[in-house]
C-alpha cells in the first residue's frame, strides 16, 4: 500500500511542524526590538521571571493556538466533506461568526463573570443554530444557496456583535469589536485553555467519528443510504461536532478566517481525496498555519500586535486564490 | 482611560494647532457673533460695523487685530451696500469711527466677556470650570459629570451638559465655544464656518502646557487676572514637588485596562519624569499611546504601577486582562500607586495632585537591581 505509507508519511510531516512550531511559540516572546533579541530574551532575566513568562503567557497561547488551529482545519476538511461544498468553512458560513455573538453576549451582559461556562455554552449555541440552519437549507437548496445564506448570516451575526458592543457603556467594548471579527491569542491565560479545551477536544472526537461516514457520502447521499450509512447519525455527529469546538474556539479567540478553508483544499491533493484521510492531516495543518501566523503577528509588529485574522486572510487570501487558478488550468473549463 | 482616548483619536496637529491658538487669542475685538443680532454692539465700534456683514466678519474675527483692521474697511462696504435703505448714514460714521479707534487702540481693547461660553470637550470643562463664574457657562460636556473621567461632577450636574454636536452647540446660542485638539474636526470645522467663535486648545503634553492653556482661556473668557492667580499658584506648587535627587530613577509605568501605556511626549510622562521616575516611554522608545505586553512588562520589572480605572463595569474583555495570573504574580511583588484617572485625563488644576501622589511614593522607592540588558 503505498497509498497508505505515503499519508503516513505526510501526517508523520505535518506532525513533526506543529512540534516544531509549537516550540518556536513557546521561544519567541514579544519583548525585543530585533529578530536576535527575540530568541535570546528569556535566559537573560533571572529564571523567577522567565518561568512565569512562559508558563501563564506563552504556554496558554501556544496551546490555544494549537487546539484553535487544529479545529478550524478539521472543522473545514469535515464541513466540506460532508455538505460536499468546497467553500463549506465555519468563518464563511457564519458559524465563527454566531459563536462570536454568542460569546459577547456572554461577556458583555455579564453573565460570564457569574457563570464562566455561559462563555463558550453561549458560543456553541450560537453556532449550534448556525450549523442546523445551514443544514436545512443544504438539504432544500443548491450549494450556491446555502453560501449565500451562509454569507448572509455571517454578515449579519457580524454586525450584531458590532452593534452589543457599541451599545455598552464600556469604552472599551466598542475596541474589541476588532478582536471578535479578526480574532487574536494574545495574552489569554491557562483559564481560557482550562474553558474551552475540553469542548474542543469533545468536538473533534465528534468530527472524527464521522471521517468513514464521510467517504462513503462523497458518493452522494443515496449511495451511502443504500450501502448502510446512518446519515442521520452523521448528520448530528457533523453537527454537534462544528458546533461545539468551533463554538468554544472563538469564544477564547474571536473569529480566525480563512484556515479551515484554506487548509483542506491545500491538502486534498496530498491525501489521495479521501474525505476521512483529510481530516487529521487538516487538523495537524491547521494547527501549525495558526500557530505560524501567531508567531509572526509576533514578530511583525511588536508595539501594536496584528490580529490573527489579517494574518491568516494575507497567507490564505492570495494562497487560495492561486489555487482556483491552478485548478482552474488542470480541470481546465 | 487615558490612553484609551488617545487611541481613539490621537491628535493630529498639535504644535500647529497651538500656533493658531496664539494667533486666534491676540483679542477679537467685540468677540462674540456679529451676525447674530446685536448682542454684541456694545463690544466696540468695529464690531457695531460688522453687524452688518456677513462676510469679513467671519473672516475677520479669525485674525490678529493688524489683519482686522484691513477687513475693516471692506466690511464697511458691504454693510454700507446691505444696509442702504436702513441706516446708512449711521453706518458710514460708525465705521469711520471704527476705522480711528482700531488703528489707534488695537492692543488696548477690551475684550467684551463672553456669557454663554460652551465647552465641547471634557480637558475644556475642567478648565472653564475654574476660570469663570458658573452663571456664564451655557453647557459643559456630557463627559463632565462622568466621574470615570472628571473630577467636576458636582458642579455639571446644576449645568446643562451636551454631546458635543454642533446643532447642538447652535441652539445653546453660545458666544463662545471652546474645546481641545480632542474634538471632531468635522464639528468644529461647521461651527467656524457659520461664524461662531471657536477656540480649540492644544492638548497639554507637560504641566507647562497646563499653564499656557489656562493662559489662552483665561483671556478668551476675559479673566486675566483670575488666569494669572491660578498659574501662579500651579507654577509654585510644581516647583515645591519637583524631584531634585540624583542617581538611578525607578521605572514608574501607568499600565492601564488590556495594556494602554503612554509613552514620551505626553502629560503622563512629563509628571513622571518631575516626581522623579523613569518614564517607560524613555525605556522603550517610542511616543504617545502604545499597548504595552504583559511579557513586556514583566521584563520590565518597573518599580511603581498604577493600574487606571479597571472599567470593569459594564464587563468588557479589556478589563479581563487586569486579572491575568501574569500580571497578579508581578504585582505581588511591586509596589501600587492609584492615581484617579480624572486627575490626568486631561491636563487640568488638579493635575497637580497626581504629581502629589507619585512625588509621595518616590521617597520610598529604591531602584531595583537591573542586569545591564533592561538598563539599555
Amino acid at each position: 500500500m503505498d497509498d497508505q505509507k505515503h499519508y503516513y508519511f505526510l501526517i508523520g510531516i505535518l506532525a513533526f511542524l506543529v512540534a516544531i512550531l509549537f516550540t518556536f511559540s513557546v521561544l519567541v516572546g514579544t519583548t525585543g526590538s530585533g529578530l536576535s533579541d527575540i530568541f535570546t530574551t528569556i535566559g537573560q532575566h533571572d529564571s523567577e521571571i522567565s518561568s512565569l513568562i512562559i508558563r501563564e503567557i506563552r504556554l496558554p497561547r501556544a496551546i490555544l493556538g494549537l487546539l484553535i488551529g487544529a479545529t478550524l482545519g478539521l472543522a473545514g476538511a469535515t464541513l466540506q466533506g460532508y455538505l460536499r461544498n468546497p467553500l463549506a468553512e465555519p468563518g464563511v458560513i457564519g458559524v465563527s461568526t454566531a459563536a462570536a455573538l454568542g460569546a459577547v453576549l456572554a461577556i458583555y451582559t455579564g453573565l460570564s463573570l457569574v457563570v464562566p461556562l455561559a462563555l463558550p455554552l453561549m458560543a456553541i449555541g450560537g453556532s449550534l443554530i448556525v450549523v442546523l440552519l445551514l443544514q436545512t437549507l443544504a438539504g432544500a437548496g443548491s450549494v450556491l444557496t446555502l453560501i449565500l445564506a451562509g454569507v448572509a448570516i455571517s454578515s449579519l451575526c457580524g454586525a450584531l456583535t458590532s452593534l452589543v458592543l457599541n451599545l455598552s457603556d464600556n469604552p472599551f467594548a466598542s475596541l474589541e469589536i476588532v478582536f471578535w471579527l479578526l480574532g487574536s491569542i494574545t495574552d489569554r491565560s491557562m483559564a481560557h485553555v482550562w474553558l474551552a479545551a475540553p469542548f474542543i477536544l469533545t468536538g473533534w472526537l465528534l468530527l472524527i467519528a464521522s471521517a468513514r461516514a464521510l467517504d462513503v457520502l462523497s458518493l452522494g447521499e443515496e449511495v451511502a443510504l443504500s450501502l448502510g450509512v446512518n446519515v442521520k447519525q452523521t448528520r448530528l455527529l457533523v453537527v454537534s461536532g462544528t458546533a461545539i469546538s468551533v463554538g468554544a474556539c472563538t469564544a477564547v479567540s474571536g473569529v480566525i478566517g480563512f484556515i479551515g478553508l484554506v487548509v483542506p483544499h491545500l491538502l486534498r491533493p496530498l491525501v489521495g481525496h479521501h474525505p476521512s484521510r483529510l481530516l487529521l492531516a487538516s487538523a495537524l495543518a491547521g494547527a501549525s498555519l495558526l500557530l505560524c501566523a501567531d508567531i509572526l503577528v509576533r514578530i511583525v509588529s511588536s508595539s501594536t500586535e496584528l490580529k490573527l485574522g489579517v494574518v491568516t486572510a494575507l497567507i490564505g487570501g492570495p494562497f487560495f486564490l492561486f489555487l482556483i487558478l491552478r485548478l482552474k488550468a488542470f480541470y481546465g473549463t | 482611560m487615558a490612553t484609551g482616548l488617545y487611541s481613539l483619536g490621537r491628535p493630529n496637529g498639535g504644535p500647529r494647532a497651538a500656533s493658531q491658538e496664539t494667533c486666534r487669542q491676540v483679542v477679537h475685538p467685540g468677540g462674540g457673533l456679529p451676525q447674530r443680532g446685536g448682542q454684541t454692539a456694545a463690544a466696540t465700534p468695529a464690531t457695531v460695523c460688522c453687524v452688518h456683514s456677513r462676510f469679513p466678519s467671519a473672516h475677520g474675527l479669525r485674525r490678529s487685530n493688524v489683519v482686522m483692521c484691513a477687513y475693516v474697511p471692506m466690511g464697511c462696504a458691504m454693510a454700507a451696500e446691505q444696509d442702504r435703505e436702513s441706516n446708512l448714514k449711521k453706518g458710514f460714521t460708525l465705521c469711520c469711527a471704527s476705522l480711528i479707534f482700531s488703528a489707534c487702540a488695537s492692543v488696548a481693547l477690551e475684550v467684551d466677556k463672553p456669557q454663554r461660553i460652551v465647552s465641547i470637550n471634557i480637558c475644556t470643562d475642567q478648565l472653564l470650570i475654574k476660570l469663570v463664574d458658573q452663571k456664564r457657562i451655557a453647557s459643559l460636556s456630557r463627559l463632565a459629570s462622568d466621574p470615570r473621567s472628571s473630577w467636576i461632577g458636582a458642579e455639571a450636574s446644576n449645568l446643562h451638559l451636551n454631546r458635543g454636536t454642533a446643532e447642538e452647540v447652535i441652539t445653546l446660542n453660545p458666544d463662545l465655544i471652546i474645546t481641545s485638539a480632542f474634538s471632531f474636526r468635522p464639528t468644529v470645522t461647521i461651527l467656524e464656518q457659520l461664524g461662531y467663535r471657536v477656540i480649540q486648545l492644544p492638548i497639554a503634553k507637560s504641566l507647562d502646557e497646563i499653564s499656557s492653556n489656562l493662559r489662552i482661556l483665561a483671556n478668551a473668557v476675559g479673566e486675566p487676572d483670575r488666569g494669572s492667580i491660578l498659574i501662579n499658584e500651579f507654577r509654585s506648587e510644581i516647583e515645591h514637588q519637583t524631584f531634585r535627587g540624583t542617581g538611578p530613577r525607578p521605572l514608574f509605568v501607568s499600565y492601564e485596562v488590556d495594556g494602554w501605556t503612554t509613552g514620551k511626549n505626553s502629560l503622563i510622562a512629563d509628571i513622571t519624569r518631575i516626581a522623579g521616575f523613569e518614564t517607560i516611554g524613555d525605556r522603550l522608545g517610542f511616543s504617545g499611546g502604545r499597548k504595552v505586553s504583559l511579557e513586556e512588562l514583566l521584563i520590565l520589572q518597573p518599580e511603581l504601577i498604577d493600574l487606571g480605572h479597571p472599567w470593569s463595569e459594564p464587563p468588557a474583555l479589556a478589563s479581563e486582562s487586569l486579572r491575568h495570573p501574569a500580571l497578579r504574580a508581578l504585582l505581588a511583588s511591586t509596589e501600587v500607586v492609584d492615581i484617579p484617572d480624572p486627575l490626568w485625563i486631561c491636563g487640568s488644576t488638579r493635575t497637580l495632585e497626581a504629581l502629589t501622589i507619585l512625588r509621595d511614593a518616590r521617597d520610598g522607592i529604591q531602584p531595583r537591581q537591573r542586569s545591564a540588558h533592561t538598563d539599555g
